[in-house]
Order: structure tokens, then sequence, then C-alpha cells
């Protein structure tokens, strides 16, 4: 009866780290129309599809949508536009993205096993 | 009307008057009954299978009138592509998995004497199929027909162009099938079926093993999918059964609940990568979330929560702490899975809560494969090479974004660009301090725009691996980005990994062996 109540507590107490864990390694996805809202913020992980892509001497230039709103979104370095729903993570600054890292949201676009 | 329609319809009423045949014959309790219900179940196969085939014709033959080839496919494609491209989607790949979960249970019910078990495991089955090919001919119909015919399909994914793509699904797939199995010859509550729910359930660990780690082989040699193992919902929520799977092994007394658990592991697996739930949280018009998966998901629990007392029983073979280790293990991969529906989860959560649960498992292997006979011994030692490849990769991995031109010890020797009839592809000859690499940039020529893809260039030591790619390029300057990691001991990875199937093989294999001798 001892060892099952000492199991089942160390499983509590691990559930319980685990938890306080994930909530310090999660990152809020926003939405371009929840950005808008905002002056600026950093490192945010950014939602949506993309559009109106042009390259200049390296740099892309982009527009992100939720559907409601866009932003534009500066990138260094080439990206060919993606069908599927991206996630952008950059910086937020008077009105542009500048963006880091653009990631294409895992690969679910196999929608199989 | 289109044949496929019809194929699917005849199957779907085959499977139901299956099914209720079954029922029928449990009701009287005349065991010959049980032809009739057999025989829809065989009708009912062929006919699933035929609308398998026709699918695959209609790829051949670049029929882009189907509205499903048309998005999956494009004349240009490699035949053996275009093979694959039949399960590159939702409506394919269910079709695909229904018929696998008729055929398994074809197979079971021929093989070997009929006896009440089988028909109580028929019951389960075909009820299961016969929802499956509901949603498959109402709401995930892959043979919708387009008001006109298009001369060019849309093109599949160029990161689908793999022969992983070939081999992955299906065996995910059968993996899926034999764990709607078990589950189902376990709740016939048979105790002679021991034997027989033994190698279901060794295969079905087999084809799931394998499954994932040709997925991770599949990951790894892709750009952006995260290395061997990205910890992305996909993955995650197959290694759920794997882990439930695994469990059920090492248990002596009450070990049915995990069986039942893996079954459940894989309808949340179906309801994460095709309920759209990943999609739906970020508020887009035309995402749905499809919750049909929901209702097996729960019916399947049901077994789980009538026998949830027996939880404190539960005795393992191993060390009594055994079945708190991998709840821990199970939990975390859970929660990780669940929150990454809504937020992002950094990896770093799974490095700090999945790696020291993975590493008290892999030093309990060490201090008792002493005492394995040698089949087990060989799994055991794969999980322990496994554990240290893969604690290697996560925790050192490291990676550089070049700027040929500017970066030491790495030159662009060259770099043109080829056409054929199906994509551009730009090569590059890059002198690196480990040798010279050609990494290639694919441009298919097809209607979607993610049309672009990177090949992926490794320099492998038995220690570590360079990994190159090239990200961006510019033909006239002769400039390029490299993309480069130096992964350590990625090679413990897939030796731990050859080993487990290796060990389930033998496993597998002797067990028949043992089995046919019996009878």
């Amino acid at each position: 009866m001892g060892s099952k109540k000492v199991s089942l507590a160390a499983l509590l107490t691990f559930i319980a780290i685990a938890i306080i864990v994930l909530y310090h390694n999660i990152s809020p996805y926003i939405t371009p129309s929840e950005l808008l809202n905002m002056n600026n913020a950093y490192n945010v992980q950014v939602v949506g599809k993309m559009s109106d892509l042009r390259v200049r001497d390296n740099v892309t230039f982009f527009k992100l949508t939720d559907g409601k709103a866009e932003i534009e979104v500066i990138y260094r370095g080439k990206v060919q536009q993606y069908d599927s729903e991206v996630v952008v993570v950059g910086d937020w600054d008077n009105g542009t993205l500048y963006a880091e890292k653009i990631l294409r949201k895992c690969h679910t676009e196999y929608t199989g096993g | 009307m289109e044949i496929g329609n019809l194929l699917l319809m005849f199957s779907s009423l085959a499977a139901v008057l299956s099914a209720l045949m079954f029922l029928i014959t449990l009701r009287n309790g005349k065991l010959g009954n049980a032809v009739i219900a057999e025989n829809l179940l065989y009708t009912s196969t062929s006919a699933c299978l035929a609308a398998l085939l026709l699918l695959v014709y209609y790829f051949i033959t670049d029929n882009f009138s189907i509205w499903y080839v048309y998005v999956n496919s494009n004349v240009e494609m490699p035949a053996i592509y275009k093979l694959s491209a039949v399960w590159a989607g939702k409506e394919g790949s269910l079709l695909l998995w229904t018929f696998l979960n008729l055929l398994v249970t074809s197979l079971f019910l021929s093989a070997g004497k009929k006896d009440w078990t089988k028909v109580k495991a028929a019951l389960t089955m075909t009820a299961f199929t016969s929802y499956l090919l509901f949603i498959l001919t109402f709401f995930s119909n892959p043979f919708v027909v387009l008001p006109y015919n298009p001369n060019n399909g849309y093109g599949l994914n160029p990161l689908l162009r793999t022969v992983e793509m070939v081999i992955h699904p299906p065996i995910v797939f059968l993996a899926y099938s034999l764990s709607a199995l078990l589950f189902s010859v376990i709740l016939s509550g048979s105790e002679q079926a021991g034997s027989e729910q033994e190698q279901i359930a060794r295969l079905s660990w087999l084809s799931l093993t394998l499954g994932i780690i040709i997925g991770g082989w599949w990951a790894y040699r892709t750009l952006g999918w995260g290395g061997f193992w990205g910890w992305d919902p996909v993955e995650n929520s197959s290694l759920l059964p794997w882990l439930t799977l695994t469990l059920y092994f090492h248990l002596r007394k009450h070990r049915e609940i995990f069986a039942y658990l893996t079954f459940t592991s894989v309808l949340f697996a179906t309801f994460v990568t095709r309920g759209g739930v990943i999609s739906s949280v970020h508020s887009f018009g035309s995402e749905y979330t499809d919750y049909t998966y929901l209702i097996p998901l729960l019916c399947s629990l049901i077994p789980v929560l009538v026998r949830a007392k027996e939880f404190g029983d539960i005795k393992s073979v191993c060390t009594s702490q055994l079945p708190v280790l991998f709840s821990s293990a199970l939990i975390v991969v859970f929660l990780g899975t669940v929150a990454n529906l809504i937020v992002n989860v950094e990896r770093s959560y799974y490095l700090i809560t999945f790696l020291p649960v993975f590493a008290i498992i892999a030093a309990l292997v060490i201090l008792k494969i002493k005492k394995m006979n040698s089949v087990i011994k060989i799994i055991h030692l794969g999980v322990i090479i496994l554990f240290l490849g893969s604690a290697s990769v996560w925790l050192f991995e490291h990676h550089e974004t070049l700027n040929l031109g500017t970066a030491d010890g790495f030159r662009l020797e060259d770099i043109l660009i080829n056409e054929d009839s199906e994509k551009f592809t730009v090569i590059s000859e890059i002198q690196t301090p480990y040798g010279i690499v050609y990494p290639k940039y694919l441009i298919y020529k097809i209607e979607r725009r993610d049309r672009g893809i990177s090949t992926v260039e490794l320099i492998s030591y038995p220690w570590v691996d360079h990994y190159f790619a090239l990200t961006n390029f510019d033909l006239n300057k002769k400039e390029v980005v490299l993309e480069h990691y130096t992964i350590p001991l990625i090679s413990a990875v897939w030796i731990g990994s050859v080993l487990m199937v290796a060990g389930g093989i033998l496993r597998f294999s002797a067990s028949s062996i043992h089995r046919t001798n019996d009878s």
C-alpha cells in the first residue's frame, strides 16, 4: 500500500512540475489584427497567410493576413510564397514586422497519419 | 455516377450488414450463422480494395476531373510518386486506412478456428470500420468530380515527393489498424486468445516502431522538419500509442488497460491530424474543425473507465516504478501536444521534462539488460543506443547560416541551373572543410506556390553528421546562403532504431514458429 502511495505522489509531483515547465515554455501565437493594436512587441510568433511577395536586393517584403487585417513584413533573405499558413517570428515595431524566422506550420500539410 | 462512389457505398453497405449479422449471430448463439457475416465482410473488403485500386488508376492515368487527383498530382510527376499521392491527402489516406482495417479483420477471421472471440472482435472491427466508411463516403470522399476537366493537376507538395512517402503512411496505418484489432480482440475477453493476442500486439508494435523510424529518417532529410524528432503534434501523437503499447508488454497484471489506451491514442492522433484542430485555432474562415473522430475516441475510453479501479493493482514484469515512468512520459507528450494546439511550445519543454524520464528508463534498461534473453536484449540495447543518440542530438546540435564568400573554409565553386520537363534544378558545388557537397534547390513546374525545396546533402562520420542545405541563391552574383548543421551521434539514433526493429522482427517470427510447433 505504501509504495503505491509513493508512486502516486511521485506521478502527481511530476505532472505538477511538467505543467510549470510547460507554462514557462510557451509563447502564444498572435494574429495580425491583434498585433495592429500594439505599438511594439518583441519575439512574437505571428500566424497568417502570405500575399504580395516582393524581393529587392536579397530582402523580401510581403503582407501577412489573417483574413481581417494585414501587416507588412520585412525579411532579410529570400523566401518563397507558401499557400499554407506560416508562422513569422520577429519583432513588431511601428507598423512593420521584422522577421527573424519564417516557419511553415509544422508538416501538417501531410494530413494523413 | 462516379464508379468510385458506387464502390464506396457498396463497401459501406456490406460492412454495416456484416456488423449487423455478427451482432445477430451473437444474439442467436449459433456460431454457424457467422458465415453470412464473414462473407459480407469479404465483400466489403473487396469493394474497398477495388475503390483504392480505382483511385490508383485515376492517378496513373492523370484523370484530373477527379478533384482529389487534381489537387495532389500533375502530369510530369514520376509514376511512383503518383502512387504515393494516393495517400497524400485526407481523403485518400482515410481510404487506405479503411481498407487496411477491413483487410486485417478479414485475415484475422479467416485464419485458424472460428470461435466466439473472433465473432465478437469482428463485430467491434466491422462496426468501427463502418463508421470510417460512412465518413469516407459522405464527408471525406476522394471521388468528388470537378465540373470541368483541367489539363494538368495542381501538383503534389514537393516535400512529399520522396520514397519515404510511398512506404511510411501504409506502415503507420497498418499499425493503426492492428491496434484497433488488438483492442477488439482484448475487448472480446477470451482467455485462450492469449497467444494470438500477443502476436497482434507484437506485429502492431513492430509496424508502429518501423513507421515512426521511417518518419524520423524522412524528417531528418527534410529541411525545416526539425530533425529526426521535431516534437511536432503529428509526431507526438504517434509516440503516444507507441508508449502505451510498449508499456503493455512490460506489464503482468491488468495490462489490457494499456492496449485499450493504445487504440484511444491512435484515435487521438487521427483527431489531431485530421480534425483540423491545428489550423482551426487560428480562425480562418475556410478552416473548420471536424469532431467526427471524437465519437469513436470517447467510445474507446469506456473499457478503460470500466477498469479504471484496476490501475492501482497494475503489476510490472520489470520494476514496480515502470508504469509510473511511462505514464510520466505519456503525460508530458500529451500535455505538450494539447498545448501546441493553442500556443507554440518550445522544444526546451520536452528537453526539461521528457529527456530526464527517458534517461531514467535508459538507466533501468542498463541495470536489467543482463538478465534478458538474447532477442529481448537486442531490442533493449537499441533503446540504450537510441537514448544516447537522441540526447546527444537534442543537447549538442549546432546550427549556422553561412553567406558564402565570407565564411572561412567554405567556398562556392560553381552554381548552375538545369531544366527538365518536371522542374528547374539549381545545383551548387561548395567546398567545405569536410569535403565538397552539391546541395540543390528544386523548383517544380506546378501551379501551387510552395513549389521550391532545398535538398539536403550529408557528410557523415560515425560520430557526427555535417548537414548542408541551400536556402538562398543569386545566379548572377554567384552567391548562396548555406545552412550548416553539425549533428553529433545521429548515427546512434539510427543504429538504436535498427536494433529495435531487428529485435522486433526476431521476436515476432520466433513466436510465430513457436506457435506453429504448438498446434
